[in-house]
């Protein structure tokens, strides 16, 4: 009952918290072209307006799942989010969480994409098979390096324990050992696909499906989505903080640094490659997530299997 | 074959100052420069109605007012600048507003001014 | 026959992110392949053809010069070519460098600009800002000297409207200077693994194909075609500048060349833009006549004009009546002549990469929009067929 309220809680610190580095990130995004840029709190005002509109549900859409996938997307990635803050303030101890938490994640964007596609607009039908490929192939050597992170922490799924871990060895599991700096290295080639941004953005492309999934999706449900995707990144750099790059302090402090960490990690991996690299085809999205990240996600897992039986 | 060539460009804007300006221009508006074509100034004293304006005007901005003048309606000018050109005592000139956004359309009628 | 039910209709247009402008383009897509496809145009047109004939060639002049914004002087020099051939009037030498002058400047940033929309369609916003940004430089000195930044109105019959002073040519030397320099990471940034994978054997034109489909500019260019109108049939300053600038020829015919062959383009043109500023002659720009006296000595007669505007060739038909004003006008731009070549690349082309494909050949849809008929004594309105516009379209 406690784990629900505190995770109720903690939702919208973690959705405050994704607004400002979306904010942060077209900030820098705009600097970076030598654009003056939209002010740090544009997020909330784009929020605000998209709140205030009006629902439009097309007549070919399956209103069920239009009106609904929006609210349940959000849902899962703010649940998502703040499971993986709630623990890292309190420590507590679940079995398995890191699989929900994964799982949450994955359903977000599924949702999302489900719910657009749903319109019956051929250009999000499109998008959906081009989303359904990539997102495929970028979770699986995403898995792959968080299996790694608890493999490390003696085999459980459990965040607590991998933190545990690290609070006692007193750094992140990326700092102590090769295979954990190579599954965070996997972890992050696979965020620009995460945060749906070039060169990876080939579900969402304007230039080519036209927004993707969200080319019917207008006023609230907009918001919702964009909630979803702001959140959803933001919170598996969040996991990616606290997976590999923890750093031992008192629980609330460590919170804080761990916040701080993920909008670094996420400025490195979706601000910058989003900024300067262009957007590749769908196929190559895949044949690159299959191929790099994937591969050495196997390494990192294989080295710390070796690693681990060599400590047993 | 190199990958994130726009970087380093990117990291040097990041640190520089924007190049945008924002708008409303503040004190520091950009300087027109000498000679641009922007909205038209009518002598109408000097005028001595010879009407060559009006017959090479292209977008007939140009109508025939009292007393041999002339009235330009900006709104349909496309500011080439002919008018000004071929006035025989320069009665015509372009100056180098280019603000003329206006809510009332008479802000658009330029003519004599009895 | 199964897979005929695999086909889908894909519309592209008339309202689409990667149109700058509506044109309609229907796809016939197998899976993500482009199977076929068909193009409608008539969605901006402007009668500007017909507008011309009901006003006076001193008019006829600033009217064309808004055919096109991007090559706003490619169309009032080709314009005025025709009428002064007419005419048999000759501009003083020193006009006709500014012309070249003013010409290539144009095509600078109309390259500029192309290279910025190119890379926004592949994602690469950045190099969109990079671009543009460079192209700031061009336009602000034709800002100084023409008094506009697009629409630049230096034309007129026998010379040009202004005249450069020694703080124009200045600004004109640095300017280029600076773009020279700012091209070289232009070039590199086109070679970046994620853009050039993009561009790289996408709508290939074959030499034969752009020979056969009449493709004109840096499109055939790019697919091996030698042909350059600045160097081929000279005007303005050129045929004194022969020596001055090379045409460049690549023979990949895919849109990694077709950038190439503009981005080489562009440093040409400031190569160009140096000799003019070199070797300008002293001298008048204008005839000493009044402009409506010349235009009222134009005799009843006929004239094809081209010239090599930054998309490619341009040629004008112009028939004067002998009292100041036209009987026909007859435009054809660059892009009306590239749309069979067009089709011909996006056939069998992938789905994502329709937009490279579309922008790799400097699209001006308004520009192109005079192939809509309306035949007057059936009152009816019919769009050319490819077939039609295949066999030049003009």
């Amino acid at each position: 009952m406690e784990l629900h309220l505190a995770t109720a809680a903690s939702a919208p610190i973690v959705l405050l918290v994704s607004l400002v580095y979306e904010g942060v990130d077209r900030k820098l995004r705009a600097r970076m072209q030598g654009r003056v840029g939209p002010p740090l709190l544009q997020p909330f005002y784009d929020l605000v307006k998209l709140f205030s509109k009006d629902r439009i549900i097309p007549f070919t859409a399956a209103y069920p799942l239009f009106n609904y996938a929006p609210l349940l997307s959000a849902s899962c990635a703010l649940a998502g989010g703040a499971l993986v803050f709630v623990v890292l303030v309190t420590g507590l101890q679940l079995a398995g969480d890191l699989l929900l938490v994964f799982y949450l994640l994955s359903s977000s964007s599924l949702l999302a994409m489900v719910g657009g596609a749903s319109s019956g607009n051929p250009y999000a039908a499109i998008s959906l098979s081009r989303g359904l490929s990539v997102l495929l192939s970028y979770k699986l050597p995403m898995l792959l390096s968080v299996l790694t992170a608890a493999i490390k922490a003696g085999g459980t799924l459990s965040l607590a324990s991998v933190i545990a871990l690290q609070a006692e060895a007193g750094g992140g599991i990326a700092t102590l050992s090769l295979g954990g700096a190579l599954a965070l290295l996997a972890f992050m080639l696979c965020m620009p696909a995460e945060g749906e941004v070039p060169p990876f953005d080939v579900t969402t492309a304007k230039t080519e499906v036209v927004h993707g999934f969200l080319i019917e999706y207008g006023g609230p449900h907009l918001a919702l989505v964009k909630i979803a995707k702001g959140v959803s990144r933001f919170s598996t750099a969040l996991l990616a903080a606290s997976l590999f790059l923890y750093t031992p302090a008192r629980p609330p402090l460590a919170a804080m640094l761990c916040l701080l960490e993920a909008m670094c990690i996420a400025v490195l991996t979706i601000t910058v490659p989003g900024t300067v690299l262009g957007r590749v085809k769908p196929s190559q999205v895949v044949r690159f997530c299959l191929v790099a990240p994937t591969s050495i996600a196997i390494l990192s897992l294989a080295i710390s299997l070796l690693e681990a039986g060599g400590l047993a | 074959m190199k990958i994130g060539v726009m970087l380093r460009d990117a990291l040097r804007r990041l640190l520089g100052r924007p190049l945008t300006i924002g708008y409303p221009l503040k004190p520091e508006r950009p300087a027109t420069p000498r000679g641009y074509r922007g909205m038209i100034a009518y002598d109408w004293e000097t005028c001595i109605g010879c009407m060559l304006c009006l017959k090479v005007c292209p977008s007939g901005a140009v109508s025939v007012a009292d007393r041999r003048k002339v009235t330009f309606d900006v709104g349909r000018c496309i500011f080439c600048g002919q008018c000004a050109e071929i006035c025989p005592v320069g009665a015509v000139r372009l100056t180098s507003e280019f603000e003329m956004v206006a809510v009332d359309r008479s802000a658009y009628r330029v003519g004599p001014r009895w | 026959m199964t897979r005929e039910r695999e086909l889908m209709r894909v519309p592209f247009g008339p309202i689409h992110p990667a149109l700058k402008e509506p044109v309609k383009l229907t796809l016939l897509v197998d899976g993500e392949e482009v199977v076929d496809v068909s193009i409608e145009l008539g969605y901006v047109h402007r009668g500007i053809e017909a507008l011309a004939e009901t006003r006076n060639i001193v008019q006829v002049l600033h009217l064309v010069e808004r055919v096109c914004g991007i090559c706003s002087h490619a169309h009032p020099l080709c314009f005025i070519q025709a009428i002064e051939s007419i005419g048999g009037i000759e501009p003083p030498e020193r006009a006709l460098y500014i012309r070249s002058l003013v010409a290539e400047l144009e095509r600078m940033q109309s390259h500029l600009m192309w290279l910025g929309v190119m890379s926004y369609q592949a994602g690469l916003l950045t190099l969109f800002m990079y671009a543009l940004r460079v192209r700031e430089g061009i336009l602000d000195v034709l800002e100084e000297f023409t008094g506009n930044r697009v629409i630049k109105e230096v034309n007129t019959i026998g010379g040009v409207r202004r005249d450069l002073d020694d703080r124009i040519i200045a600004r004109m030397r640095s300017a280029v200077k600076e773009l020279r320099r700012a091209l070289k990471l232009l070039i590199e940034a086109v070679h970046d693994k994620t853009l050039e994978s993009r561009l790289e054997g996408v709508g290939v034109l074959e030499h034969g194909e752009a020979v056969e489909l009449c493709a004109v500019g840096p499109v055939a260019r790019a697919s091996g075609v030698d042909f350059d109108v600045r160097r081929d049939d000279p005007y303005a300053a050129y045929s004194q500048l022969r020596g001055k600038f090379s045409v460049i020829v690549r023979r990949g015919g895919d849109a990694l060349s077709r950038t190439e062959v503009r981005i080489l383009e562009v440093l040409e043109s400031t190569e160009l833009v140096e000799a003019i500023l070199d070797e300008l002659p002293q001298g008048e720009v204008r005839l000493g006549k009044p402009l409506l006296r010349l235009s009222r000595e134009i005799p009843a007669g006929e004239d094809v004009s081209r010239v090599e505007a930054p998309r490619g060739e341009l040629l004008y038909y112009v028939r004067t009546d002998g009292r100041e004003f036209l009987n026909r006008l007859r435009i054809r731009t660059p892009t009306l002549a590239n749309f069979p070549a067009l089709m011909a690349m996006l056939r069998g082309s992938e789905l994502a990469d329709v937009p490279i494909i579309l922008s790799s050949i400097d699209p001006c849809i308004a520009c192109a929009e005079r192939v809509t008929l309306v035949d007057a004594r059936e009152g009816a309105r019919r769009t050319v067929r490819l077939s039609e516009l295949r066999r030049g379209g003009g």
